[in-house]
């Protein structure tokens, strides 16, 4: 697991083929597919987890993936919601300003697919399934504007070097 | 409407520490000997002193009692979330008006430029700059947001970390951590807020 500082208190963690615990009971699949240029993921697990404090409010998501390859020429998308309820996950990078859970309430499919599509590393992760079932959001802090910035890293952290600038990156896809 | 309901209250509680040590003043006046004179001053005297103790605590504590009371009759009366920082709906500052101050003002506008351009802080400091400029007191969201971030800064300015800042100034008024940003510039930027902002101000069911 990595950790960054990405500045004005941001705070940030990647895990780069591994995922935390944190999977939940699906409510149901959000789901698309898109055509997708031949290539392949540089790893089948990453997630990202953001702490982006504002002042009155700290915004909060943790979001995971693991990408399957095949050959069938198109991606397709599974983001697996959840209801608000999951279990608690105390190590969250939120701490006391949240009371964070396991899972990604359907409020956030749309944004998290959204996210997924516009990524500008999508067309690196090649074709087969991206299943998006590893997640956490806190009451307060999560907001689907989070979850859509949080998608973008994670194709982004399937997708590239492990000697990138991590920390120049996300800041760069938080702006 | 605070201020009048403790002044009735403790006008009420002098009263009674009055009609309860007179009789006993009364009849130290008719005092058959120095030593019951002695004793029935005495307990006048320990009597006066724990009504004042009981006044004393009664102000101290009343405006909390009042404040606990007047949260059910606040806009934004959302729940407490268990393990989250923060009270229930307005907290102390529920009923209460304040004129924010231009040094205030330029406080928490400092403040908040460490963390960044962000859209609902903009709208809010563009609020009390209203407020400001017409001279007009502020309420509800708009003074949680301002001694949330006036206090905010006066413990970071103490090197406290952002985190212990942030929920000490939520739990110093008591107030949750939804009521901060104001209705108008949540609906302002829907993206920003979840399901659980709306339904605090009663936006969504």
């Amino acid at each position: 697991m990595l950790t960054l500082d990405l500045g004005n208190h941001r705070q940030g963690r990647l895990w780069l083929d591994e995922l935390p615990d944190l999977h939940y009971p699906p409510l149901r699949v959000a789901e698309r597919t898109v055509a997708v240029p031949a290539g392949g993921s540089r790893r089948q697990k990453a997630a990202a987890e953001l702490l982006v404090p504002m002042g009155p409010r700290a915004m909060y998501g943790l979001l995971g993936a693991t990408h399957t390859a095949d050959g069938s020429g198109s991606l397709r998308v599974q983001v697996v919601l959840s209801g608000a309820d999951g279990k608690v996950y105390p190590a969250a990078l939120a701490g006391r300003l949240d009371q964070v859970r396991a899972g990604l309430p359907e409020e956030y499919g749309d944004s998290v697919l959204a996210g997924v599509l516009s990524a500008e590393a999508l067309a690196r992760l090649g074709p087969g399934v991206l299943r998006i079932d590893c997640a956490a959001h806190g009451p307060v802090g999560s907001s689907p504007w989070l979850f859509q910035r949080l998608a973008g890293v994670v194709v982004l952290a399937l997708t590239a070097a492990a000697d990138v600038a991590w920390e120049e990156e996300v800041r760069r896809l938080l702006t | 409407m605070r201020r009048s309901r403790l002044t009735r209250v403790g006008g009420a509680l002098l009263l009674a520490a009055m009609l309860l040590t007179a009789p006993t003043v009364a009849r130290a006046d008719n005092c058959g000997g120095l030593s019951d004179c002695f004793f029935t001053i005495g307990t006048a005297v320990v009597a006066a002193l724990l009504i004042t103790g009981l006044i004393v605590l009664a102000v101290e504590f009343l405006p909390a009692l009042l404040a606990a009371e007047e949260v059910g009759l606040a806009a934004g009366t959302g729940a407490f979330l268990e393990g989250v920082e923060g009270g229930a709906g307005l907290g102390s500052l529920a009923g209460v008006e304040l004129e924010a101050s231009a040094e205030g003002l330029a406080t928490v506008t400092e403040h908040l430029a460490q963390f960044g351009e962000y859209g609902p802080n903009a709208a809010m400091l563009e609020r009390l700059q209203e407020a400001l400029s017409a001279g007009r007191a502020i309420s509800g969201a708009d003074l949680s947001f301002y001694l949330h971030e006036l206090t905010e800064a006066e413990l970071m300015g103490q090197g406290l970390t952002y985190e212990a800042a942030h929920a000490q100034a939520l739990a110093q008024y008591g107030v949750s951590p939804f009521s901060v940003y104001a209705p108008e510039v949540i609906q302002a930027f829907p993206e920003l807020f979840n399901a659980n902002w709306f339904r605090f101000w009663g936006l969504i069911p």
